[in-house]
């Protein structure tokens, strides 16, 4: 009789664990039933939202960025060959009508309102531009001055001007700046956020976030479970393909298979992709994976602050003792094989103006390397490492540290592959993990740092990362590098106008940043997603820039 | 007792001699007892085995194995064949030498732990069961504020805190004791309130013995049973726990492996790729399941009720 009512029990409580164990989102199954027929998908978000409004420092997310889309109008979007489309349901056009000084007018559509009623119009244009130009004599509600996340070009606008009861935008220049379709992309409702506050006003779901100027709005948001954005009834333009997108946050990406096993989701977004990842989606039924390089690409920088590597010729010859390809290959080239290395700081490979200009400098010859470092005042020690003959390690083994994040396996095993590829040539590399990792690199407490750089597809973005850090304006280059002729041409290429010209300045820049070899270039992130074999979805196309799928989200229509 | 011949010195050294030899043969025939005890449990016997025979696998094949763990070698994410028997992970490691690196870390790290952690369970246990009111509450209470705050968040401020000296194995197990010594000290604890209650205790007490003898000679004995068990378990817990560590760079640091780690890293590819999982899965189990019948061996030893 014990015995019994023991084993009922045990097998009550597994039962029990097993159903708690099941997840306890709400399946939403892709359907054509609800209002307009437009049917519902439901999307995978990895990770914290962050604020909603993605324009203002620390909540420029790219998934945040992917969710929203539609909500605000875009002046422009990149295609999928990244060529940038003007918005025709906004604008009317959008023309460069002086090249000097730069002068850009913006027609927008007389029809193009806001949900709640306030027409779209120049307003909205001058406010999206005093909150991003980093000029502190423009205050935000409290008081207190804006925090955008990157004034890139808008820091290069002198004026702003309504016309023709606001409908046209006319845009004038200090200096001349290339990318001008990036920018106002996306605009905010002013007349709200002008009340709410552009810093802190959308960090929270409210009625703020309610306010559309696009095929979508935001329908209600529950923390940390999901995001919902709806057609919006007032779209005076082509109307949205489906009547609703549902975003499940999900914490980790090993949670995605099952969840499109289970039908809770249906449409994996392309995330930064592991193997395991790309494996486990492989092995759901019917599952339409797509593995694709992304805007985003690791690198692995030198830190000119260190004695040893402030040297040209002991960088160039710790460049040339890593082999990339074996990097690639053991890395992203798992998820996808036709992954390769990059040849340019600037350029990503497909966008046009990529040039390959690493020439000897990237090219793995571990030989050359060892005489190079010879030559650079090492000798052979005992031990199979080489050490200097001047400087703090004289007489030691060469040793560099690598610093990495905490948690990222991906860049824990490049560290690991650098530090057998340079064991190879005598140098001692100790490997660091760091939990702070950014603050640390951006103060330059490291030797050797690994990391990715997400860009979008306007070159001139890259400018902060590679002008002389003695200048306020390169905030991101991290490693301390400087070449005024580098500066020289980046400034003229992000002041010219004709794309090509500008690209062939960009590649002269490239080919002296090879030269100096302040930054190793490695590979192109390979991001895995997908969708589900039991939706079709007409549309659905992928788009290397940070949009991802969403770059036409209003066109996703379910067969 | 056979006398022993002096030097020539009278009868009371005998006496003397003849005691303390008394005294070391009790002893000797109570160890003797303690190992015929534990010999009794066969389990015991093939726990105690198979340990020293991982031990010494970890510690002497290395020398005779073509890969370190730390080398990065021509495959990746090969299966497990002749070249690599337990196969390689997505970069290259020999998992055979990395699953036997791991062993050694993972030992070194967890029986520094569980020694650490008993002993300071035990102390706090038994004080506070003992002595009671003002200390029961105040260490007790303690115990309680160190268990609210989660696992992760101690590792994160120590990670931050530490930095570079962050990837001491020595520095994780003191953090790993830090924490892991509270369900032990709550088990003395209350070990000692129900043996409290025996008349003997107040038997002893009457009689002048000191607390200190009470508690070392007459409750703790009785308690060794639950905190031998504990601490073998603590074996097992303070793998796990240090791998979810380990993996944010606290304690190890890379090309550094532990068996917590590389089970931590393999659960992600366990359909994929099994081995990466299987193998340090596998040897953790033993390794546990060892450490425990080790450990019934030792209660049965210990048991002051059992007789020689």
């Amino acid at each position: 009789m014990k015995n019994y009512w023991k084993a009922a029990a045990a097998l009550i409580i597994v039962g029990a664990v097993m159903l708690a164990g099941c997840s306890t989102g709400s399946s939403k199954s892709a359907s054509k039933s609800g209002n307009d027929n437009g049917g519902s998908v439901t999307v995978s978000v990895v990770g914290a939202i962050e604020g909603f409004n993605y324009l203002k420092a620390g909540s420029n997310i790219v998934f945040t960025e992917q969710m929203m889309h539609g909500i605000w109008p875009d002046s422009f979007t990149p295609d999928p060959s990244l060529k940038s489309v003007m918005n025709s349901d906004l604008l009317e056009s959008a023309d460069l009508i002086s090249k000097s000084p730069q002068v850009v007018q913006y027609k927008i559509n007389p029809k193009a309102s806001w949900s709640d009623g306030t027409p779209i119009s120049a307003d909205d244009y001058i406010y999206l531009w005093e909150a991003m130009s980093g000029n502190k004599k423009f205050k935000d509600a409290d008081g207190s001055a804006f925090l955008p996340a990157n004034t890139s070009g808008y820091d290069q606008i002198s004026s702003v001007k309504g016309s023709d009861g606001g409908k046209t935008v006319t845009v004038k220049f200090s200096s001349s700046f290339s990318d001008w379709k990036s920018l106002f992309n996306p605009i905010l409702p002013s007349h709200v956020v002008k009340k709410v506050g552009f810093n802190s006003g959308l960090d929270n779901f409210g009625d703020a976030l309610k306010v559309s100027g696009g095929p979508w709005m935001a329908d209600s948001y529950a923390d940390g479970q999901s995001f919902v954005k709806v057609r919006n009834p007032k779209y005076w333009g082509k109307a949205a393909g489906l009547s609703s997108i549902v975003y499940r946050i999900i914490n980790d990406s090993t949670e995605l298979a099952s969840a499109v096993q289970n039908g809770e989701i249906q449409v994996v977004n392309p995330t930064n992709g592991t193997v395991s990842l790309k494996d486990a989606l492989q092995g759901v039924g019917g599952f339409h994976l797509v593995t694709a390089p992304s805007l985003t690409f690791q690198h692995l920088d030198f830190n000119e602050s260190n004695e040893y590597l402030a040297k040209t010729d002991i960088r160039r010859a710790i460049a040339n003792a890593i082999n990339r390809n074996e990097i690639v290959q053991r890395t992203v080239g798992q998820i996808n094989p036709k992954a390769t290395t990059i040849g340019n700081h600037i350029f990503l490979p497909g966008q046009p103006g990529y040039v390959d200009n690493s020439g000897e400098y990237g090219k793995f010859d571990a030989k050359k390397a060892k005489q190079a470092l010879l030559k650079a005042g090492m000798v052979e020690g005992s031990d199979g490492y080489l050490q200097p003959t001047w400087g703090s390690q004289a007489g030691k083994d060469f040793t560099l540290s690598i610093v990495s994040a905490s948690g990222r396996e991906l860049w824990n095993q490049i560290q690991q592959l650098v530090q057998a590829q340079l064991k190879a040539v005598g140098i001692k590399v100790k490997i660091v993990t760091l939990t702070d990792y950014f603050s640390q690199v951006q103060k330059g407490n490291y030797d050797m740092a690994t990391y990715g750089w997400a860009i979008n597809p306007y070159p001139s973005t890259m400018k902060s990362v590679w002008c002389s850090y003695t200048n306020a304006e390169c905030a991101s280059n991290w490693a301390h590098y400087s070449n005024s002729k580098v500066d020289a041409l980046l400034k003229k290429a992000t002041g010219e106008l004709d794309s090509q010209k500008a690209s062939v300045l960009y590649n002269q820049a490239d080919k002296l940043l090879w030269s100096d070899m302040a930054s190793l270039e490695l590979y192109e992130y390979q991001q895995v997603g997908g969708w589900s074999g039991s939706v079709d979805i007409e549309n659905l196309k992928y788009n290397s820039s940070a949009l991802g799928f969403h770059w036409n989200d209003q066109d996703w229509r379910l067969k | 007792m056979s006398g022993v011949q002096g030097s020539g010195v009278g009868p009371a050294v005998d006496e003397h001699a003849e005691k303390i030899d008394a005294y070391a043969s009790a002893r000797n025939s109570q160890i003797a007892g303690a190992l015929r005890a534990f010999a009794r449990r066969r389990s015991a016997l093939v726990g105690l085995a198979v340990l020293l025979l991982i031990i010494a696998f970890t510690v002497i094949t290395p020398f005779l194995w073509k890969y370190s763990y730390s080398d990065i070698t021509v495959d990746f994410s090969a299966a497990p064949g002749w070249r690599h028997p337990f196969g390689t992970d997505s970069i290259g490691h020999d998992l055979f030498a990395q699953t036997l690196r791991g062993i050694a870390t993972s030992l070194k790290v967890a029986t520094l732990v569980a020694l650490l952690s008993t002993v300071v369970g035990t102390v706090v246990g038994a004080v506070a069961g003992y002595f009671g009111r003002a200390w029961d509450a105040v260490l007790m209470r303690v115990a309680d504020l160190i268990m609210t705050i989660p696992v992760l968040a101690i590792t994160l401020v120590l990670a931050n805190v530490l930095g570079a000296k962050g990837s001491s194995w020595f520095l994780l197990s003191l953090v790993l004791s830090a924490v892991l010594w509270i369900p032990l000290s709550r088990l003395v604890r209350g070990t000692l309130l129900s043996l409290m209650k025996n008349d003997y205790i107040d038997a002893a007490r009457m009689l002048g013995a000191s607390d200190r003898r009470i508690i070392i000679r007459h409750l703790l004995p009785n308690a060794a049973g639950p905190i031998i068990v504990d601490a073998t378990l603590m074996v097992g817990r303070a793998i796990i726990v240090a791998a979810s560590m380990e993996y944010l760079g606290l304690g190890i640091q890379a090309p550094e492996v532990s068996l917590g780690l590389l089970i931590q890293r393999g659960q992600g590819a366990a359909t994929t790729q099994p081995w990466l999982f299987g193998f340090p899965a596998l040897f953790l189990v033993l390794i546990i399941l060892s450490v425990n019948f080790v450990g019934d061996g030792l209660r049965d030893a210990l048991d002051p009720r059992r007789t020689v």
